[in-house]
């Protein structure tokens, strides 16, 4: 957003209430420095609309940031300031779905870096602009690639099989199903039981969306590992799922750490965790291999 | 007082209307509704023609295609599979339209729910034939043609109308689960 429409998007409630309250009009005067640009532009309809109003059309959300009545007693507020705390967006509740439109404020260049940095055993991934976007179709492209890739090596290890004609193999759909459960409850229902477990034992508050962005983007790695899957011998199989396992959950535990490892007493409790956390990982990945990629 | 000339005829032309639109037998009227569909068809098939056909949406289109699939898939399966393949498909391509369509709006895409959900279900109607086509060549080489065709035909048909109203910046990611949905279904259809 630039600094022009946060400029008119404050004079509005100034102007509506002059007459009405004192305060609000000594600080309208204070930003004087802009009050000729700000009176020179036409107020809008849409700028001058109530803030409380939930618009159909989700933009006009976005460009509207919340009035908020401390401003005067903010010494440090900023008009130009595009990073202070008071230029937030409008905070809609958790059901509706605007309020998801935070999580997906990113670009392609943000979700690659994830995905990549997701590999990386020492960095983990970046937490500072949590985002759904790329937790939910790394997963959503995985459960497609496990199902289609899923049935190929099946249908590989029935060509092997000298007994069987090819014709009796026949596409399992229920691989789909099964995949989808297991991804999305591990991606999406399994960090709300992390972060309570964190919050009652060990008093760290880890934010659920940073759990669902850690846990997303960790399979990331199993997409190259499942075309590799392809390959029939099952020692190979074994070793690729070994491998993609503990540089995923070393991301893991490693993004966990650099970001809530802090100076409190409970670290015993925190590495527990995290090694309980690394083991449920381990064995999610094991059920990837046995369920979706059988060997001969 | 007497009623100008010019009003008086307005309101026959007006009585005239209402009263054909109620009296007229019901095979018109649903006639009426079929060829609009059948116009939306051919628009998605063949590029020319009403750009704005497709704005005033209706879910028949996506109805008819997703019964159509649905049924053509679960017949083909493996017989302990045909229920699951059949309601499979059907979720898989409303809940796929629905999910394709938040996500462009939560990117901040300015398009309309279920105009969106319209199109991308018009838009399956090339690979709707790639299906029909594989029921009767078996030969994997052909199907796989066919199927590829029919993927590549849906992803343009439905990118003209979604890319342009999505921000630059988020382009790639707005389209990429168009992409993914219409792969899976082309996917679908190969292995059957």
């Amino acid at each position: 957003m630039s600094n022009q429409s946060n400029e008119l998007s404050f004079s509005s409630p100034f102007d509506q209430d002059e007459n009405e309250n004192q305060q609000e009009n000594e600080f309208g005067s204070f930003i004087s420095s802009g009050n000729e640009f700000i009176e020179s532009n036409s107020h809008s309809p849409k700028q001058m609309k109530g803030f409380g109003n939930n618009s159909q059309n989700l933009s006009d959300d976005l460009n509207i940031p919340d009035f908020n009545p401390e401003l005067e007693l903010n010494e440090n507020f900023d008009p130009l300031d595009e990073n202070a705390p008071n230029q937030k967006r409008k905070k809609q509740p958790f059901w509706t779905l605007s309020y998801y439109e935070q999580y997906f404020d990113v670009e392609t260049g943000d979700v690659l870096k994830n995905v990549i940095l997701s590999c990386h055993p020492v960095k983990g991934v970046s937490l500072e602009k949590l985002d759904l976007f790329g937790p939910f179709w790394v997963t959503t492209t995985l459960i497609i690639l496990m199902g289609s890739l899923g049935n190929f090596s099946s249908y590989i290890n029935s060509l092997k099989k000298q007994e069987e004609e090819v014709g009796d193999w026949e596409f399992d759909f229920r691989k789909i199903t099964t995949a989808s459960i297991l991804l999305y409850s591990y991606v999406f229902v399994y960090p709300i039981a992390v972060h309570f477990i964190f919050k009652f034992v060990s008093k760290i508050e880890i934010k659920i969306f940073a759990l669902i962005c850690i846990f997303g983007y960790s399979l990331s790695a199993f997409l190259p590992a499942s075309i590799l899957f392809a390959v029939p011998s099952e020692k190979s199989k074994w070793l690729l799922l070994i491998f993609v396992s503990c540089v995923t959950m070393l991301a893991i535990l490693s993004s966990l750490n650099n970001n809530y490892n802090t100076e409190n007493s409970h670290k015993i409790q925190f590495y527990v965790l995290l090694g309980g956390i690394g083991v449920v990982h381990f064995i999610i990945s094991i059920l990837i291999k046995i369920w979706f990629f059988e060997g001969n | 007082m007497s009623i100008p000339e010019e009003n008086k005829i307005d309101s026959q032309i007006n009585d005239d209307f209402l009263e054909s639109s109620l009296d007229e037998p019901i095979s018109q009227t649903i006639l009426r509704d079929v060829k609009m569909i059948g116009r939306k068809f051919k628009r998605v098939l063949i590029f020319r023609g009403d750009k704005n056909l497709l704005n005033n949406w209706d879910l028949w289109g996506p109805l008819i295609v997703c019964l159509i699939l649905s049924v053509i898939l679960s017949s083909k399966a493996a017989d302990e599979q045909t229920q699951l393949i059949f309601a499979g498909v059907f979720v898989i391509i409303w809940f796929g339209a629905g999910v394709v369509t938040v996500n462009a709006l939560l990117l901040g895409g300015k398009v309309s729910f279920f105009q969106s959900v319209c199109v991308l279900g018009y838009s399956l109607f090339p690979l709707v034939i790639s299906a029909v086509f594989s029921i009767f060549f078996r030969h994997i080489i052909a199907r796989t043609v066919f199927v590829l065709v029919g993927f590549v035909w849906s992803v343009t048909a439905s990118l003209g109308f979604i890319s342009p109203l999505i921000p630059k910046n988020k382009k790639t990611l707005a389209l990429y689960p168009v992409f993914l949905f219409y792969f899976t279904i082309s996917w679908l259809i190969l292995v059957q």
